[in-house]
């Protein structure tokens, strides 16, 4: 084989690995209906990938000192097509294996760490393991090519398939998953494999082989009928809409809360969470939902004039639109608004009634940290709901730092307001969290219950301190505050407080899920 | 919600609540029932069962906190409490006087259905130690799996 003949090797191992990485970086995505997708659930899948290509690398090195490496080569190419092609029909049956329906997240702890884990060996050990057979075996190839030595094949096939690396990376998040979904994602993915695979095992000049024909046969199969299955939507609830974003899959439910009519936008469907909410009418949500909360503020501050809005998180514009319909009376809204994700701004202007005008400003793409930068000075309040569930805190998104600006942004006597789930006033998330505010604006963090949920709202002030749980003011607005274990203050200097430097809110949320109904019972 | 809540605490009767905290008239062993109902109407499900179980070690027999403790361990989905309260339901009201025929058929029928729920919240949770204990023979068996043929391929010539 020549310098020139050992091209078309060094192609196969670019592209293998482009689809290596495509595989990688989609498989998360694939089992986060069931799983989420935490940095737990990127650990397991991560290591099992890297498991599986270590244990591939020394398959694929047996393999090469094979009589014909080209047909070895061509084999693992077409297994792997198969393996990739049926992950995304595959996924539902096994995900649900591990982590049937209907399981509230403070049951899941366990659950999560071993189904997740479980999931990805049955479902991406075997592709995996077989695309970490190419590098070697493109390596001998390349090697026995014209007076090459093994060091400088194996940087060859390396580099090569490093780069394919990088084109899976940025294709996938970027072109593939926006443009063509998860399941066609691996479809592409297998059905290059496939084709690599039947080219090499052609060019292997051996006969195809009833192994061969029955993978090439499996990729086929695939292609046509393996689809990503979503889980179920609830009882009595319609499917509106679905679209798979560069962050997460998003879709719409339809159906009716509390004798409302309601749209909930769900993305990637885990649990039993919704990332925005929408009713025909502007206003306060039934109760249960922590939006309602977000409206003391302005009721609270009595006054007529212009109330300047800012939303780290606006998903679907449901802060606003509960705002829009609560203001007092004399009290009109000014709102800026950030999402990271530009398909769930879509969906909101399609389904949530989300406005985009002179007093409705939205950031799209925009990280909400980033975007402090350019919400406007002196705001009235400014709202975090970027805490997807317990389990997926952004830790840039909690740090004494990042409050800090937020503080910096807001009017004297301006007000910070923090969605975040937990068990209680004891859970550590919530402790966390509101100590690290405390901390950075330096006053009292009020915390609220949310009635019939498991979450809380931390009210905190640029300056100033928010009512009494017991005073007249809170009790006038929302009586069910002047109950007994309603709301709790964290005073300044509370601990931890989570900073840029050292933040272990990962620790913190899984100790909230383990612990979490112990909390309820108030043991600590 | 606001609206939500009054109505909540009118229903209960306590409509005036929102003025104070607990006020002095419930703050008396008496009032346990009360203030269960009142923090469950006011949707802080967790502080009412802490409530309910404050009650009962005043008065283990009482079988308003007994009922309403197992119903919210079942909301709450804690299988412990849910049949301790289940069962000493049924025993309390297995020895409730039967001055009133039917006051009795109706607390023996909610004895028997918080135990069928609570037999159901058991069997859900058995399913799902089942969950836990196939996902981490997978894993380990996985893993295992795999170590073993990184070990062979290894050692193989």
């Amino acid at each position: 084989m020549s310098g020139r003949g050992s091209a078309w090797v060094l192609a196969v191992a670019g592209l293998a690995g482009m689809c290596s990485m495509i595989l990688e970086l989609s498989a998360v995505r694939l089992i986060a209906p069931w799983f989420g997708t935490s940095s737990v659930v990127w650990t397991h899948v991560i290591g099992v990938v890297l498991l599986a290509l270590s244990a591939g690398y020394l398959l694929g090195a047996r393999l090469s000192r094979s009589a014909n490496p080209v047909r070895a080569l061509g084999l693992c190419l077409l297994g792997a097509a198969a393996a990739t092609g049926w992950l995304p029909g595959a996924t539902a049956p096994v995900a649900g294996w591990f982590r049937p329906a209907e399981v509230a997240l403070d049951e899941a702890a366990d659950l999560l760490r071993w189904g997740s884990l479980a999931s990805a060996f049955v479902l991406f050990l075997p592709p995996t393991l077989l695309l970490g057979c190419i590098a070697p075996l493109a390596t001998e190839l390349v090697q026995r090519s014209a007076e090459r030595t093994a060091g400088d094949a194996g940087g060859r096939v390396l580099a090569v398939s490093t780069l394919g690396s990088i084109v899976g990376t940025f294709a996938t998040t970027y072109v593939a998953l926006p443009a063509l979904g998860l399941s066609r994602t691996f479809l592409v993915a297998s059905g290059l494999l496939a084709v690599l695979g039947v080219l090499v095992v052609v060019r292997g000049r051996g006969a195809a082989g009833l192994g061969a024909v029955l993978l090439v046969a499996a990729s086929i199969g695939a292609l046509a009928v393996s689809r990503v299955r979503a889980p179920a939507v609830a009882p009595g609830w319609k499917l509106q809409d679905a679209a798979e974003s560069a962050y997460q899959s998003v879709r719409v439910v339809e159906g009716a809360d509390a004798g409302r009519a309601m749209r909930r936008l769900q993305v990637n469907e885990g649990f039993d969470s919704f990332q925005s909410v929408w009713q025909p009418e502007p206003g306060l949500l039934p109760d249960g939902y922590y939006y309602n909360l977000f409206a003391l503020p302005p009721i609270w501050a009595g006054r007529e004039g212009t109330w300047r809005l800012a939303v780290l998180g606006l998903g679907a514009g449901t802060t606003w639109r509960v705002l829009e319909g609560a203001l007092p009376q004399g009290m009109r809204l000014e709102a800026v608004g950030a999402e990271i994700d530009p398909t769930v701004l879509a969906f909101g202007a399609r389904w949530f009634d989300l406005p985009h005008d002179a007093t409705h400003r939205v950031l799209a793409g925009w990280d909400a940290r980033v975007a402090l930068d350019a919400i406007p000075q002196a705001c009235d309040q400014i709202v975090l709901d970027a805490y997807a569930n317990q389990m997926e805190i952004p830790a840039h998104l909690c740090t004494r730092e990042f409050f800090r600006g937020v503080r910096a942004r807001l009017a004297t006597g301006g007000w910070f307001t923090i969605n975040v789930g937990g068990f209680g006033f004891e859970d550590p998330v919530v402790r966390a969290v509101a100590a690290t505010a405390a901390d950075a604006f330096g006053r009292r963090v009020l915390a609220l219950r949310v009635p019939f949920s498991r979450n809380c709202v931390l009210c905190v002030r640029r300056d100033a301190d928010p009512p009494a749980p017991e005073s007249e003011e809170l009790g006038r607005t929302f009586s069910a505050l002047a109950l007994p274990g309603a709301a709790r203050w964290f005073d300044p200097g509370s601990t931890p407080v989570l900073t840029d430097d050292h933040n272990p809110i990962d620790a913190l949320q899984r100790r909230s899920v383990e612990e979490g109904r112990k909390l309820w019972l108030g043991a600590p | 919600m606001a609206r939500g809540t009054v109505a909540a605490l009118a229903f209960v009767g306590l409509g005036s609540l929102q003025e104070t905290r607990w006020p002095e008239a419930f703050r008396s062993a008496d009032s346990s029932r009360t203030r269960v109902e009142v923090l469950y109407g006011a949707g802080d499900l967790p502080g009412a069962l802490q409530e309910a179980l404050a009650g009962l070690r005043a008065r283990p027999d009482d079988p308003v906190l007994l009922r309403r403790a197992g119903q919210l361990a079942l909301a709450l989905r804690l299988p412990d409490v849910a049949t301790r309260s289940a069962s000493a339901l049924g025993a309390a009201v297995a020895v409730m006087p039967s001055s009133d025929d039917a006051t009795r058929a109706w607390w023996t029928k909610e004895a028997t259905a918080l135990s069928r729920d609570t037999a159901d919240l058991e069997a859900r949770e058995r399913e799902l130690d089942t969950d836990v204990s196939r996902a981490r023979v997978v894993s380990l068996a996985g893993l295992a799996a795999v170590l073993a043929a990184l070990f062979a391929l290894a050692r193989g010539r």
